[in-house]
């Protein structure tokens, strides 16, 4: 009896489950563990709270919109459905989608164990994820009576699982093609896209009438409002209906029936249809003749030998003479924690600094370029500087959380890094050097695409008198009477300072905090997805926001200083004052970035995670 | 020379190192054994400075590890049982990471020196998942002999190694001892142990229960045979207790 999983299998994919489980409330023993954990289901609870009421009937947009939009949104989905499949057949990679760890290998491979079993415990295996996501997601979009919330989270679960045993079945597929004579996996690659292509040509042909009928009603209308969407989306339907893409469509349409049920239409004959789609999966995935073995025991290889991140297949692509290239030398001798700049600085990039500086350039140049070549239009002039003011506003404050290098990414490397000879704030200015430099890049990017925006403008209307308008606001340009050019440069003179200094602030911050909470970052790095690192990852960013925004408040204390007196004592505020003031402002940033850094090194120097980081990795 | 005076490590309730003192001298080589949980890896971790302890004296090349870590730091190689080298660095940078962290006067032609000498030359530009597990460990102490370290802690050393590597490893343990280094070498494998080591320090249940020659060590179990081997000191010293 092998159609379901070997006993014992199933009680293993149980034990890990439970396992997981377990360990996440053991952690939560120790108090900020638990702190966090009260976090996370706090943080989970309020939006279910808030969630809940909108759920106590049918969605009031959807049933607004009437039985024909709603029709119109499923038919919709099984288009996005097809495209999709379309996209992941046409491009199947050449590796298993699904892995068994190291222990799993060497149990089912070595054990007493069938081939189907084995694929029957990969296919099971999912499940219990399957499951929480299909519960959370069932409180948060399902809707209707809680029979209808009921019926819909097992067709949500039929659905993923649909999926899950799709992806599976095609990797098996593509990999079988390698193992078959080559005629007959040319053949089978054929007829897969024989099938996708006549499938579209079909399709696509249809779509066309669909929107010949679109057009024709919306050509004959007088007005549009409520009943004349009505009339379109009805329209749309009955020639819909008319046509053979209903029929081309329809296994897919059945597919998210259990998403489109009305109310008081709980049970579908659509459920017969997917329970039989997914049985049929499950053979085909279980039944399969591919041989994944060694493709799993490979990558499990490559894995155990570059540790837990993903990131090593990149490095490993990387050509001999690209091996070979630095950012810069770096010699033997000199300020020792520019060794973990370099460390850090590599993991980004080979290239060297001239490199960067060349597309900075041409990043200027080609926004240049481009006001002139088009004249400048305003929605370019706009876009350019929104882009611009979101780089030099947003990487300052929040680069240092984004990148990935720093000490986030070396606490796995903690019993190396603790035995270089590195007082703890040498430790800390080498690990926040490279940070820092990329946010300062991405500040220089921001502030490239303002000035080349600006030159633009001065070019065009020298060029062919566009008469464009500066993306400098007028009323600081009337005040200045200087040329915009001028002004642009005073402004840029005001960003820098400031915004490095910020950035030194948030990086500083963002190490201090890993020191602070190492256990945390490392949960959050392992990708450990329980509702306490849920909870840990909430109260890290709201700390660091907390803080951040404190570490500011000096400079802001300044600027708000500068400006009452200039209130107060009744004295007009001059432009060129802004690069001062940005400076002023810029001062006590840096002094705290500074004893950041210092209590960081203490941190570094104390640290005892014996426990927490030590034992996590092992 | 490395020096620990009554080291005393807890985890919570749990004593791992308890009031433990062991010397080596240069030029010396410290075999040290126990079983699992005795508290090698602590001792070893507190001794290269990864964990602090909760008290007691490390000095290395006559530097304190608590008053003076970076000088403590910069006379110490510490080549750990699973090596951990950082994914998208190449030897060669690693080497060159290293050579800057210890201030290695011409690194570059010391590196090649080293790398050649551990078959390793035509792996230079290699990232670590291109390396096996053997290479991967020879790289480590490349890496650790790099500085021309006053004092070398190896834990488990010829794990992953194949018969040749193994022999290049004693080899290179019992040179580095004779020019003066004070190595500590922990390792289950007591043939190795007892091959290369001066000394042998075992300890259980985190204190050390016997330190000395083999020769001593065994004169200190009466009841053993005059020719017995490590492997029946090991056991008479550590059954006792269990």
């Amino acid at each position: 009896m092998e159609a379901l999983l070997h006993p014992a299998l199933f009680r293993l994919v149980i034990q890990s489950f439970v396992g997981r489980i377990r360990r996440s409330l053991r952690l939560a023993k120790q108090p900020k563990y638990l702190f966090g954990a009260l976090v996370g289901f706090a943080y989970f609870g309020s939006l279910l709270i808030n969630h809940i009421p909108f759920n106590r009937g049918p969605s009031r947009g959807l049933d607004a919109a009437g039985d024909d939009l709603f029709f119109g949104i499923q038919v919709m989905a099984a288009i996005a459905m097809a495209v999709y499949l379309s996209f992941a057949w046409a491009f199947l990679p050449k590796r298993p989608s699904f892995s068994l760890r190291e222990p799993e290998l060497n149990l089912l491979m070595t054990g007493p164990l069938s081939r189907r079993q084995v694929l029957q415990y990969v296919v099971f295996k999912s499940i219990p994820g399957i499951l929480l996501s299909v519960i959370v997601l069932s409180v948060f979009i399902s809707r209707g009576s809680p029979l209808d919330k009921a019926v819909q989270g097992v067709g949500m679960f039929a659905l993923f699982w649909l999926w899950d045993l799709h992806s599976k079945a095609k990797s098996l597929w593509r990999l079988r093609l390698d193992e078959l004579p080559p005629w007959k996996a040319r053949f089978r690659r054929s007829v897969m896209f024989g099938f996708l292509a006549l499938f579209w040509v079909v399709t696509v042909l249809a779509l066309v009438e669909l929107g010949k009928v679109a057009y024709e009603i919306i050509s004959q209308l007088e007005a549009f409002n409520e009943e004349a969407l009505g009339g379109i989306v009805r329209g749309i339907r009955e020639r819909y209906e008319e046509s053979y893409l209903r029929y081309l469509l329809a296994p897919l349409v059945w597919l998210t029936g259990p998403y489109f049920l009305r109310e008081g239409s709980v049970l579908s004959w659509s459920w017969l249809y997917i329970f039989g789609v997914v049985a049929a999966h499950y053979l085909w995935v279980v039944t399969s003749k591919t041989r994944f073995e060694e493709l799993l025991l490979e990558r499990e290889r490559v894995r155990a030998m570059s540790g837990p991140g993903k990131r090593s297949a990149r490095f490993l692509r990387l050509k001999e003479n690209h091996r070979v290239k630095q950012p810069f030398k770096l010699l033997s001798q000199g300020r020792r924690e520019v060794a973990v700049f370099f460390k850090h600085l590599v993991l980004l990039t080979r290239r060297s600094w001239l490199f960067f500086f060349l597309i900075w350039v041409a990043v200027v140049l080609f926004c240049v370029a481009l006001q002139v070549v088009l004249g400048s239009p305003k929605g370019l002039r706009i876009t350019m500087f929104v882009i611009g003011i979101v780089a030099i506003t947003v990487f300052p404050s929040f680069g240092a959380m984004m990148w990935g290098n720093g000490f986030r990414k070396d606490l796995r490397y903690f019993e190396t890094l603790r035995t270089w000879p590195l007082t703890g704030r040498q430790m800390v200015r080498g690990q926040i050097m490279a940070p820092y430099l990329q946010t300062c890049a991405a500040i220089l990017l921001g502030i490239g695409i303002c000035l080349g925006a600006e030159l633009g403008v001065i070019l065009a209307n020298v060029l062919d008198r566009s008469m464009a308008t500066s993306i400098i606001p007028e009323d600081l340009l009337a005040h200045a009477a200087v040329p915009s050019l001028v002004v642009m440069l005073g402004l840029i003179a005001t960003v820098i300072p400031i915004t490095l200094s910020v950035a030194a602030v948030s990086t500083v911050l963002e190490a201090t905090s890993v020191l602070l909470f190492p256990g945390w970052v490392l949960a959050s790095e392992k990708g450990r997805g329980d509702i306490a690192s849920m909870g840990q990852k909430i109260l890290l960013s709201v700390g660091f926001a907390l803080f951040l925004g404190l570490g500011l408040l000096p400079g802001g204390l300044i600027l708000a200083g500068v400006f009452t007196w200039h209130h107060f004592a009744d004295i007009g505020f001059q432009w060129w004052e802004l690069p001062i003031l940005s400076l002023l402002c810029s001062v006590p940033l840096l002094i705290e970035a500074w004893l950041m850094t210092r209590l960081g090194g203490k941190l570094w120097d104390k640290m005892d995670p014996s426990q927490e980081i030590l034992e996590g990795f092992s | 020379m490395i020096s620990i005076q009554n080291l005393i490590k807890s985890y919570g309730d749990f004593r791992a190192v308890d009031d433990l003192s062991l010397r080596v001298e240069p030029g010396e080589i410290l075999g040290l054994v126990g079983p699992n949980g005795a508290g090698k890896t602590t001792t070893l971790r507190c001794l290269s400075g990864v964990i602090p302890p909760d008290s007691g004296v490390i000095e290395i090349a006559g530097h304190s590890l608590s008053d003076n870590p970076v000088a403590a730091k910069s006379g110490l190689a510490y080549v750990p049982d699973e090596p951990q080298l950082f994914d998208h660095l190449t030897s060669w940078d690693y080497l060159m990471v290293v050579a800057r962290l210890y201030q290695v006067p011409d690194a570059e032609r010391r590196a090649e020196e080293l790398l050649e000498k551990f078959d390793l030359t035509n792996r230079r530009l290699a990232f670590p998942a291109e390396l096996s597990r053997g290479m991967k460990q020879k790289l480590m102490i490349v890496a650790a002999l790099l500085h021309e370290p006053k004092a070398m802690v190896l834990d488990e050393p010829l794990t992953g190694l194949d018969p040749r590597a193994m022999r290049q490893m004693k080899d290179t343990v019992v040179a580095a001892a004779e020019r003066g280094v004070s190595m500590i070498v922990s390792s289950h494998m007591l043939r190795l142990v007892e091959e290369v080591c001066h000394r042998i320090a075992i300890i259980h249940q985190g204190r050390v229960v016997l330190d000395g020659a083999l020769d001593t060590i065994r004169s200190g179990l009466p009841e053993l045979d005059e020719d017995a081997d490590l492997e029946e000191v090991f056991l008479r010293a550590t059954e006792d207790k269990n």
